[in-house]
C-alpha cells in the first residue's frame, strides 16, 4: 500500500465524469441511466506524467452520501474482481484502495460532458484528498481495513480499465435504435454476443460468482475483436463453494429477462428491473418468471426457434450457462 | 504504416492544449487510413492491437472535437441532457474554441465563444460526424430534417418509448406542424393517441415502472397469489396515472380476471371443505361453479374427480339393490370401489351403509365361486386343445382373483391355486414342446423328423386335437411314409433271408435225408457190382441154361467184412474232422463198401467206407483201417 495525493495541480486528479454518457459508433450519447446508485466514475489522470497504462483508467469511487448502502456492494466487488482477475472478458481492477476527501470537498453534478464546459462542470478536478492505493494482490488488506477506514471517512475506490467500446445498450435498445433493427446488430451478432456472455457466466459460476445485475449497460461490444466485455460486479455475489443451483438459475433468469430479451427485442422483458441504478433488493424481488413481448418488427426479426428459446429462458428453464450456451450455438448455427 | 498515425494521435491527445488544427489533422489522417482499410482500398496488413488502438484514438479525437464544437450550454447552470445525441444539423453554429482545461483550471463560466477558425467550419460541413461514413449509427443519425423539428422529434420519441404518451403527443404534433410529411412522427402520434383513447397498450409500450409492476402481477397470478397480484396491478395503474394514461384495457382485464379468480378460489375452497365433511353432492356443485367461472385445470380436474366418485357410489348402490344372483365380478368391483372411496373420504354414513349391505351378500357368492373354480380346473385338465385349457385356467384364475377381492382367500383357495399353477405349468411345458418341435422340424430334415417327433410326443398325447398338434402330425406324414417304406424294405430283406435260409436248411435236410437213406440208393451201389458183374456179361449172352456156373464165379470178390477193434464212430468222411454219422460197438462186423479211390485223413491214415446194418437202420461211413481187423470167416 502507498499513499498519494489527489490534487489536480500536482498529482493524480479526477477528470471528466464517465458515468453519464456512452459511446456508440463514433458518437457520445448522454445516458442518464448510466449513473450507478452506489458509485461515481471519473477518468483518472496525472497532472505531470502519463500513467503507466496505455490509456487513462476509470476511477470508481463510493458515493459519499450512500455509504451504508454501498459498503457491502464495494466489499463484494473487491472480492469478485480479485477472484476473477484471470478472466479476460471482464474489466480488470488495476488498483484499489481508499480516498479520503479533503474537508469541504464538493462533488460535481452528474452532467454528461457533451461540451467542454459541461465536461469541466461534471468533472472531478476540484476533488482533493488522499489516496491509499493497494495493488490487486493486496485485496485481502483492503477488505481487512474496510470497516475501519470507512468509519474514518475513507471512501473505497477501484481503478479499472476504461471502457471505450460501444455500449450494448446503445446498440440494442429500441429507445436509441428507434426500434429499427436494420441499423444496428445483426441477429447472428446478437446470438454470438449471447453465447459470449454465457461463456463469461459459465466461468464466473464455476468460480463461485454470480453477476445478477444483467442490464445491457454493463456490456460492451468490441467491434474490432467481435468480443463482449462486462463490467460492474458490485451487485454480484461471491458465493465460493456454496453456490446453490437456484442461485445459478436465478442469475440466468435475470440475464434472460434483462439482457437477452433486450438483445433480441430492443426492450427488457415486461416486469424486469428497469435499466438504471438498481439496488440488490430490486433484483431479489423480481418475478420468478417472465413473458416475452414481441413488437411487429421483432416478430419479423426473430425466427420461431429463437422465440421459443427466449420464452424458455424467461420461464427459468435453464439451470446452467453451458446448457444455455449449447442451445444458443444451435440457433447461431442456423443463421 | 499505421503506427506513425497512432503515435501522432496519441501525441496530440496527450498534449495539454492541442490546437484544433492538430486535432483535425490527426483525425483526418487516421480516418482516411481506417476508411481505406475498411473499404479494401488498402491491402496493408495491420495488427489487430494497432487497429483497436486506432479505433479508440479515433473516438478520443472525435470526442474532443465534438465537445469543442458543442460550445457552451444554453443556461448558466446547464442541466444534464436526457435527450438523444444531437445531430450536426441541430448543433448551434458556434465556432470551435479551445476550451480544453488545464488540470488546474477551475470550471469555466459560460462564455460567448469566439469566432471559429474558418478551416474547421469548412471541414465540419464536409464531414460533420467524424469522417467515417462506414459508421452505421452515424448514417442513421444523419438527417435532412429541420433541426428544431428533429430536436422535438427526439424528445417525443424518448417519451413515446418510455410510455409517456401524454407528453409525446403534443411534441409529435409540434413536429408534424413543422414537418407535415414526417411519416414516423405521424405514425407514432396516431399510435400514442390510439393507446390513450382505447387503452389497448401492449406491455412493451407501458411506462417501465408500470410494466415492471404488471409483470410482477402476472407472475404472482400464475402462482395463485391473487391478492399480491392485485396489489402489483394497482401499482401499475398508479404509475400509468402518473404518466397521464387513464385507460389500460389489458390491466383492466387482468384486474377483472384476478377478482374473478379470487372469488372462484373461495368457492373452490368451500367445495373442498364440503368434501372433507362427506357432502359430495354439495361439494361438486361448488367446485363445478368455480371451474365454470375460471376454467383452471385444477378445478376442472377436481370437479371431474368428485363427479366420478359420486357416480361410483351410485353404481355400488345399484349393485347392492339388485335382485337375484349378483355376478361375483360386479360384487368384487363394487367392493374395491367402495374401499377406495372410503380411504379417500373416511367413514361417511352413505359409504358405511353400502359396506354393510355388501358384506351380507358376499358369503353366498364365495361358495359358488369356489365350485366354479374347481370345475374350470378339471375342464382345463381334460381339455383336448391348449387354447381351451388356457381359457379354463384363466377363468379359474379370475375366480381366484375375485375371491381375493372379496377377502375370501382361505386354505382351499390356496390349494386350488397351487393345483391350477401346476396345471398351467404343464400346459406351458406342452406348448413349449410344440413350439420347439415346430422349430426343430423347420430347421431339420422334413422327411425324417425324428427329433421333432420325440419332442412333441408328450404334447401330442396331451392335446391331440390342438391345431398346432394336428399341423405337426401333418408335417410328420412324409416321415411316416419313409418309416413305413423302410420297414417294408427291412421286412422284405428279412423274408428273403429267411426264405434263403429255410431253403438252404431244407436242402440240407433233403441232402441229409438222402444221405440217411442209402439203403435205397445202395441198390444202385450194389448195381455197381455190375462192374464186377461185368463178368456176367457172358450171361447176357443168351445162355440161360448155363447160368448157375457164372453166378458163382464172381460172388466172393464183391463182399468183404471187417471187425471193429474198438467202439468206433463212423464218420461222414475221412476221418476225425468230419461229423459222426453213427457209432459201432467193438467187435461189430462191418461190410466194406467199394471206393472209387483211396481216402486218407490229415495224418495220412487210410480210411475205408463201411456199412453197418442193424435192425431197421444202416450206417454208412468211414473208419480208419487201423481200427479194423479183417474177418476171416
Amino acid at each position: 500500500m502507498r499513499e498519494e495525493i489527489l490534487d489536480s495541480n500536482t498529482s493524480y486528479y479526477l477528470a471528466e465524469a464517465l458515468d453519464t454518457w456512452f459511446s456508440v459508433g463514433h458518437r457520445d450519447v448522454a445516458v442518464p441511466e448510466a449513473a450507478g446508485s452506489s458509485a461515481r466514475v471519473f477518468l483518472l489522470k496525472h497532472a505531470s506524467k502519463p500513467l503507466p497504462w496505455r490509456q487513462n483508467p476509470a476511477f470508481k469511487v463510493m458515493r459519499h452520501d450512500k455509504i451504508a448502502y454501498a459498503m457491502p456492494l464495494f466489499r463484494e466487488e473487491f472480492k469478485i474482481l480479485s477472484q476473477l482477475k484471470d478472466m479476460d472478458a471482464i474489466t480488470p481492477m488495476l488498483l484499489g484502495g481508499y480516498l479520503k476527501p479533503a474537508p469541504g470537498t464538493s462533488w460535481p453534478e452528474e452532467l454528461a460532458p457533451t461540451s467542454k464546459v459541461l465536461e469541466l462542470q461534471g468533472g472531478g478536478q476540484n476533488i482533493k484528498g488522499t489516496l491509499a492505493i493497494f495493488e490487486p494482490d493486496e485485496v485481502d488488506d483492503i477488505l481487512q481495513q474496510f470497516d475501519e477506514r470507512v468509519q474514518d471517512g475513507w471512501l473505497p475506490f477501484l481503478i479499472l480499465e476504461r471502457r471505450w467500446e460501444d455500449n450494448l445498450y446503445m446498440l440494442c435498445d429500441a429507445g436509441y435504435t428507434r426500434g429499427n433493427f436494420i441499423q444496428n446488430l445483426s441477429m447472428k451478432q446478437v446470438l454470438d454476443i449471447a453465447i459470449q456472455i454465457c461463456e463469461i457466466l459459465e466461468k464466473a459460476h464455476a468460480q463461485g460468482t454470480v453477476f445478477l445485475d444483467h442490464k445491457l449497460l454493463h456490456y460492451y461490444w468490441n467491434e474490432t475483436r467481435q468480443k463482449v466485455i462486462i463490467l460492474d460486479w458490485n451487485i454480484g455475489r461471491w458465493m465460493g463453494d456454496d453456490m446453490a443451483p437456484e442461485i445459478i438459475r436465478d442469475d440466468l433468469l435475470q440475464f434472460s429477462a434483462r439482457a437477452l430479451h433486450h438483445l433480441f427485442t430492443g426492450q427488457q422483458a415486461p416486469g424486469a428491473a428497469v435499466v438504471g441504478g438498481n439496488r440488490p433488493e430490486d433484483i431479489a424481488n423480481s418475478p420468478i418468471q417472465y413473458k416475452a413481448q414481441y413488437s411487429f418488427d421483432v416478430q419479423n426479426r426473430l425466427n420461431k426457434d429463437e422465440m421459443a428459446f427466449l420464452e424458455k429462458a424467461l420461464e427459468g428453464a435453464f439451470s446452467s450457462a453451458s446448457e444455455m450456451k449449447a442451445q444458443l450455438m444451435v440457433l447461431a448455427a442456423k443463421r | 504504416m499505421i503506427n506513425p498515425l497512432i503515435e501522432q494521435a496519441q501525441k496530440v491527445l496527450a498534449a495539454t492544449t492541442p490546437s484544433d488544427e492538430d486535432l483535425l489533422h490527426a483525425r483526418s489522417e487516421l480516418a482516411s487510413f481506417l476508411e481505406a482499410l475498411s473499404t479494401g482500398r488498402m491491402s496493408a496488413k495491420v495488427d489487430i492491437d494497432d487497429l483497436e488502438e486506432a479505433e479508440r484514438l479515433m473516438r478520443e479525437l472525435n470526442r474532443e472535437i465534438s465537445r469543442r464544437q458543442a460550445g457552451m450550454p444554453s443556461g448558466p447552470t446547464p442541466q444534464p441532457t436526457t435527450t438523444q445525441p444531437k445531430t450536426s444539423a441541430e448543433m448551434p453554429a458556434t465556432p470551435l474554441e479551445d476550451t480544453t482545461p488545464s488540470p488546474v483550471t477551475e470550471p469555466a463560466s459560460p462564455q460567448t465563444p469566439s469566432a471559429p477558425p474558418p478551416d474547421f467550419s469548412q471541414i465540419l460541413q464536409s464531414d460533420s460526424l467524424g469522417g467515417l461514413d462506414s459508421d452505421p449509427l452515424k448514417r442513421f443519425f444523419q438527417s435532412a430534417h429541420d433541426p428544431e423539428a428533429e430536436r422535438l422529434m427526439d424528445q417525443a420519441e424518448e417519451a413515446f418509448y418510455k410510455g409517456n404518451y401524454q407528453v409525446a403527443i403534443p411534441l409529435y404534433e409540434k413536429v408534424i406542424q413543422m414537418e407535415p410529411s414526417w411519416v414516423r412522427a405521424q405514425e407514432h402520434h396516431a399510435e400514442a393517441e390510439e393507446y390513450l383513447r382505447s387503452g389497448n397498450i401492449p406491455s412493451v409500450a407501458l411506462p417501465p415502472e408500470a410494466g415492471k409492476a404488471y409483470g410482477k402481477a402476472q407472475s404472482a397470478a400464475r402462482v395463485f397469489r391473487y391478492q399480491i397480484a392485485l396489489n402489483y396491478l394497482q401499482d401499475a395503474f398508479d404509475h400509468l396515472e402518473d404518466a397521464g394514461i387513464k385507460r389500460w384495457r389489458e390491466g383492466e382485464d387482468l384486474r377483472a380476471d384476478l377478482e374473478n379468480q379470487m372469488q372462484a378460489y373461495d368457492v373452490y375452497k368451500e367445495g373442498l371443505n364440503l368434501l372433507s365433511l362427506g357432502d359430495l353432492q354439495a361439494a361438486l356443485g361448488k367446485i363445478q361453479t368455480a371451474a365454470s367461472a375460471v376454467a383452471i385445470p385444477e378445478y376442472i380436474d377436481k370437479a371431474n374427480e368428485t363427479r366420478a366418485d359420486i357416480s361410483a357410489i351410485n353404481e355400488i348402490s345399484d349393485v347392492v339393490s339388485m335382485s337375484g344372483k349378483i355376478p361375483p365380478v360386479m360384487l368384487a368391483e363394487s367392493k374395491g370401489k367402495l374401499e377406495r372411496i372410503r380411504m379417500k373420504y373416511g367413514e361417511i354414513e352413505q359409504i358405511s351403509r353400502l359396506r354393510t349391505r355388501l358384506d351380507l351378500m358376499i358369503p353366498a357368492t364365495i361358495q359358488n365361486l369356489l365350485d366354479n373354480t374347481r370345475r374350470l380346473k378339471q375342464e382345463a385338465a381334460d381339455a383336448p386343445t391348449a387354447n381351451l385349457a388356457k381359457q379354463k385356467v384363466a377363468g379359474a384364475r379370475e375366480n381366484l382373483d375375485l375371491l381375493r377381492q372379496l377377502d375370501a382367500y382361505d386354505a382351499d383357495s390356496l390349494a386350488l391355486e397351487d393345483e391350477i399353477s401346476r396345471l398351467e405349468t404343464e400346459i406351458h411345458s406342452n406348448l413349449d414342446a410344440i413350439t420347439r418341435a415346430k422349430e426343430t422340424f423347420e430347421t431339420g430334415n422334413k422327411f425324417f423328423a425324428m427329433d421333432s417327433w420325440k419332442i412333441s410326443r408328450g404334447a401330442r398325447k396331451r392335446f391331440p386335437q390342438d391345431p398346432e398338434v394336428l399341423e405337426l402330425k401333418r408335417n410328420y406324414l412324409p416321415s411316416y411314409a419313409v418309416a413305413i417304406l423302410a420297414l417294408l424294405v427291412i421286412g422284405a430283406i428279412l423274408i428273403t433271408g429267411l426264405t434263403i435260409g429255410i431253403r438252404r436248411i431244407s436242402a440240407d435236410i433233403t441232402a441229409r435225408n438222402l444221405a440217411k437213406t442209402p439203403t435205397v440208393t445202395n441198390t444202385p451201389t450194389i448195381t455197381l457190382t455190375p462192374t464186377l458183374t461185368l463178368t456176367p456179361e457172358p450171361t447176357i449172352t443168351p445162355t440161360p441154361y448155363v447160368s448157375p456156373t457164372p453166378t458163382l464165379t464172381p460172388s466172393p470178390t464183391p463182399f468183404a467184412y471187417v471187425r471193429a477193434m474198438y467202439d468206433l464212430y463212423v464218420r461222414s468222411d475221412c476221418y476225425a474232422n468230419f461229423n459222426s454219422v453213427g457209432r459201432v460197438p467193438r467187435g461189430t462186423v462191418l461190410t466194406l463198401l467199394p471206393m472209387p479211390e483211396q481216402r486218407f485223413d490229415t495224418f495220412r491214415r487210410e480210411c475205408v467206407l463201411v456199412e453197418f446194418r442193424n435192425e431197421g437202420y444202416a450206417i454208412i461211413g468211414y473208419l480208419l483201417v487201423q481200427d479194423l481187423e479183417p474177418v476171416t470167416d
